[in-house]
């Protein structure tokens, strides 16, 4: 068996009073690219940031990249994830220069080594045009690109995406979300799960606040159902239905 | 600490580009305009109540430092809501970091404004009706005012770490008004001699019939920082249990 980069054992959180995880266990291997999608939409999201340390889970437990979380404090592990969320975050009035300065210097680089990877993430991300004007004045796309800009400056090994570059033409955000690097975990919820072909080699279901389903994306084509959520939720059906017969054989 | 500085640095710049901090000084300032403009009385003529320029200062900078902690209140909200502070915590910046940073912000806008504000009512009203030389019975009650708004600050961040922007704001400027303006206006002289938080704006606004304007106002200074910073203990308790 493959190690996990990604554990995550009986997380609970209810939000508004509805129950979104409800005990869910989840075990993603090291390169790993997982689509994670959810019904309720909230419950893959809610699930992420939990895991990015924004949101407190109301019981269970989950390590990244092999660290039990969470030290809000350590730079060393912190470089270790990276997290884009629905939200940017960063205030709109840095330039994408300055976000990218920022999240080199929170990260702890020396003027050196921040220098050489806000270049390469300049180049990487095309960040070139508007590079010193605030980010708000390139728009929505912009500030996407320099949010993800910002989670790979560190080259974390997790890397946690929710729904994210939804404001990219759809060729672009594929070439951008194909993240390099054989042992990066990708973990990409998405509400779309369509969009996400080409991007993921996994499958994954939280139905009611629990796992329904982690499978390959083969398994999926190998059934001929397609990448959405009814055809992730159908597999998760026949997955069932096999599984008693099986075990009564 | 570089972190810490790094925050108090981007709170600054937050609230200079958005205007807050030119608003917020503004209103200190403003605060002392009143009293600069009323007709002078001096100390023989006992001016009665709300006619002395002092008072007015008082009740001004009530109503300036209870909208500053507003302000403070709806800022740390907005940062949670909009995803500034989780952008911060996933880049390892503890919680109780930025709520301190936003604090030194805050505490150090509150400086900027009083200080010209002090210094326009001093030269205008109170040289006279102190020992001409001495400011120390005029600066301590400031000193005093200040302390009092950082507990309005702390009281703000409570708020903001829990609730939206407008409620928090709204109701910071509620309370902290609320128990600014009671000094002032309420029972003084007896509040100024009690070591309240706010005791300091009582004294200042009466400045001329204080028999220890010094040892009461440096008194009340330290319970007003004593109740910004169990506020502040408490805001870090709500922050770290807040969604970001």
């Amino acid at each position: 068996m493959r190690p996990a980069a990604v554990v995550a054992s009986g997380l609970r959180r209810s939000v508004g009073g509805r129950r979104l995880l409800d005990g869910v266990d989840l075990r993603v291997p090291v390169g790993a690219r997982l689509l994670l999608v959810s019904e309720p939409d909230e419950a893959a999201s809610l699930m992420l940031r939990i895991m990015a340390g924004l949101v407190r889970p109301a019981g269970g437990s989950f390590d990244l990249a092999g660290v039990p979380r969470s030290d809000e404090a350590d730079a060393g592990w912190r470089r270790r994830i990276g997290y884009v969320g629905g939200e940017q975050g960063f205030y709109p009035w840095l330039s994408p220069r300055e976000v990218l300065d920022l999240a080199g210097r929170l990260a702890d680089y020396d003027a050196a080594e921040r220098t050489r990877r806000i270049d390469a993430a300049i180049e990487q991300f095309r960040l070139g045009p508007g590079l010193d004007r605030p980010v708000s004045r390139g728009g929505s796309p912009l500030a996407e690109r320099v949010a993800l800009a910002a989670a790979m400056l560190t080259d974390p090994e997790v890397l946690l995406l929710d729904d994210p570059l939804r404001s990219i033409d759809p060729a672009e955000r594929a070439r951008l979300l194909a993240v390099p690097g054989k042992r990066r975990t990708v973990v990409l919820a998405s509400r779309y799960p369509a969009s996400e072909d080409g991007l993921v080699n996994q499958v994954a279901l939280l139905l009611n606040g629990r796992l329904a389903i982690h499978a390959r994306r083969d398994d999926l084509e190998a059934q001929g159902l397609p990448l959405t959520l009814k055809g992730i939720a159908s597999l998760a059906v026949m997955r069932t239905q096999t599984m008693p017969r099986a075990a009564g054989a | 600490m570089r972190r810490f500085g790094t925050v108090t640095g981007l709170a600054l710049r937050e609230l200079w580009i958005s205007y807050r901090l030119l608003l917020a000084v503004g209103i200190l300032v403003l605060a002392g305009l009143p009293s600069a403009m009323l007709p002078h009385t001096t100390p023989a003529l006992a001016p009665t109540r709300l006619e002395s320029p002092l008072e007015w200062f008082a009740i001004g900078l009530a109503v300036a430092l209870a909208v500053v902690g507003g302000m403070a209140a709806a800022a740390l909200s907005q940062e949670r809501r909009r995803g500034s502070a989780g952008w911060l915590v996933i880049r390892a910046v503890p919680r109780p970091v930025i709520l301190l940073g936003w604090f030194a912000a805050f505490v150090l806008l509150l400086a900027i404004g009083l200080a010209p504000a002090a210094t326009l009512v001093w030269l205008t009203v109170a040289a006279p009706v102190s020992d001409v030389g001495d400011a120390w019975p005029f600066v301590a009650p400031v000193v005093g005012a200040w302390a009092a708004g950082t507990a309005a600050v702390g009281v703000g961040l409570l708020l903001g770490a829990m609730l939206s922007p407008w409620p928090a704001g709204l109701f910071t400027v509620l309370v902290a008004g609320g128990v600014l303006l009671v000094a002032v206006l309420g029972a003084f002289p007896t509040l100024a001699e009690a070591p309240a938080p706010a005791a300091g704006l009582a004294i200042l606004g009466d400045l001329p019939n204080q028999a220890r304007p010094v040892a009461d106002a440096l008194r009340a200074s330290g319970t007003a920082l004593v109740i910004a910073a169990v506020a502040l203990i408490l805001a870090i308790t709500a922050l770290g249990r807040a969604d970001l």
